[in-house]
């Protein structure tokens, strides 16, 4: 499979408090790829990076085959974005906004764009100003699907969005994605949306990314350990220890990743007596993650 | 895509513009209506020469101020929202710029036809002496020049790194401001960068010659 973006050794610093260093990610082809990270974790930094908006000081960004900054107008013309704010012009009507668009975009399905207006219940006379929160997301997601990408980036696409709203966002996405197997890279810090609609999963603290691999592979390889005996220096175990935390008693809670069942004995050796394996949700695995990264250990 | 572009800029620019015309429309009126005049014996022809040197500081004006408000009004939008939409649109940064001069010059285009159309129009109602002929197209054209220098230049400061700008605006306040100190110690006879730069702006062949010279609708 190939990389529909990939980032290699990036480093950027947009501001003296804050930086991008050493930054790889790659997301592969017809994956949908959650993008996670606490406010001010660099996401949205990294997105603007990836599509030619902010140039990187240093590392190489490939977008669908074009190198980054040089290539972006070609990559641009492949590439569905939705931003985190309204970026629409204030004084245009919704009709006049999706003909603005259009003609920037070859490959505008206008058939498309209608169906979606509809289906959004959005009317081409509204103006950009009066419309609400939700009817500018819809709008933004309108102008990002009609252009059929083969790439859709998302920059907080839901967030502060009602429920309904969000539902009719995300099934638009999901349909779009299903029949044309394009690939996403969806930023958001809402963990619990990610974790339905992606197959990858990157996390990004404070600048690094954090860690980077499949779903699967982060929902379930990430437990939650109760283990009561265990001596206060152990030799190096079969998994990865994230966190290791003193409870009531002599019992602790051990923060793991690449839980195997079969590692049960390993704790039996140590003269310990592994009391429960609490399966995380992906919110909890999150939190786990940058706990132990923030700490200084290896995520 | 530039049609895209002008339409948003004639939305944005769209009231200023219509007034513009409007007053484009007034100036020559104005102008030949101030010679008191019952038919062609009668002219008093200082009184038409100054009511048309009256109406080239007005025709001058008109342009400045158009150029100024069409130049800010092509980037207000895009800057409100830091140009993310712009960024994002599948065109060299060069080209977007591009389209959005020549959408502004365009647009400047209509209030100079304008000019030249209502230029025309007076001239034709009005019985001018013999000696003196109408230059209406040249006055569209010069009108037209006239105003795509000042937008040229703010156009220029909009669509630059901010931090360039201010960093640009601040050297020139600084060694204007040395000069003139200057200048007021008795270092210097006059100020003698702002003298040179006000005489490459406004002599000879520099950008704001124009501004100097007379916008004659009528002349010999």
């Amino acid at each position: 499979m190939s990389d529909a973006i990939s980032l290699k050794h990036v480093a950027y610093r947009p501001a003296r408090e804050f930086a991008i260093r050493d930054l790889n990610m790659t997301v592969p082809a017809g994956a949908i790829y959650g993008f996670l990270g606490p406010n001010g974790s660099g996401k949205t930094t990294t997105i603007k990076l990836i599509l030619g908006m902010q140039e990187a000081d240093d590392g190489t960004i490939d977008v669908l085959g074009h190198t980054i900054p040089q290539g972006a107008p070609q990559a641009l013309a492949r590439i569905g974005y939705v931003p985190e704010k309204v970026h629409l012009y204030a004084s245009l009507t919704v009709g006049e906004m999706m003909d603005h668009h259009r003609a920037f975009f070859p490959t505008w399905d206008a058939a498309r764009a209608g169906e979606l207006r509809r289906q959004f219940g959005l009317r081409t006379e509204q103006k950009i100003d009066r419309l609400s929160k939700g009817e500018s997301g819809k709008l933004m997601m309108l102008l990002a699907l009609a252009t059929q990408p083969e790439l859709l980036v998302l920059d907080e696409p839901t967030d502060g969005l009602d429920p309904v709203v969000r539902r009719d966002v995300l099934s638009a996405l999901v349909e779009y994605v299903s029949a044309r197997n394009a690939t996403v890279l969806v930023s958001s810090h809402l963990v619990h949306e990610q974790e339905r609609i992606c197959d990858w999963v990157g996390v990004m603290d404070d600048g690094a990314l954090i860690a980077e691999l499949p779903m699967h592979a982060f929902r379930s390889g990430i437990k939650r350990l109760r283990v009561s005996g265990a001596p206060p220096v152990l030799p190096a175990p079969p998994f990865m220890m994230l966190g290791r935390t003193a409870t009531a008693g002599a019992e602790e809670e051990w923060g793991v990743r690449g839980w195997q069942p079969e590692m049960a004995a390993w704790i039996a050796a140590q003269g310990a007596v592994l009391r429960e394996v609490i399966d995380l949700d992906l919110e909890e695995s999150f939190v786990e993650l940058l706990r132990t990264a923030r700490s200084g250990g290896v995520a | 895509m530039f049609r895209a572009i002008l339409y948003t800029q004639w939305k944005w620019a769209r009231p200023v513009l219509l007034l513009a015309m409007l007053v484009a429309g007034y100036i020559p009126v104005d102008a030949l209506r101030a010679a008191p005049y019952k038919s062609v014996d009668t002219y008093h022809i200082p009184s038409l020469y100054l009511g048309i040197t009256s109406a080239s500081v007005y025709y001058q004006l008109l342009a400045l101020g158009v150029a100024v408000v069409v130049a800010i009004s092509t980037w207000q939008a895009d800057g409100q929202r830091r140009h993310v939409y712009a960024l994002s649109l599948p065109v060299p940064r060069w080209r977007f710029v591009l389209l959005r001069f020549g959408a502004g010059a365009a647009l400047l285009g209509t209030v100079a036809v304008a000019v030249g159309l209502f230029g025309a129009l007076a001239a034709a109602l009005a019985p001018l002496p013999p000696m003196l002929h109408a230059y209406p197209i040249g006055l569209a054209v010069r009108f037209w020049l006239g105003a795509l220098v000042p937008f040229a230049l703010i156009f220029a400061l909009l669509s630059s790194d901010p931090r360039r700008v201010r960093l640009l605006v601040a050297a020139v306040v600084t060694v204007i401001v040395v000069d003139l100190l200057l200048a007021s110690l008795g270092t210097t006879e006059k100020p003698l960068i702002l003298g040179w730069v006000l005489d490459g702006l406004y002599s000879g062949r520099g950008p704001l010659a124009a501004f100097l010279s007379k916008w004659m609708l009528v002349d010999v």
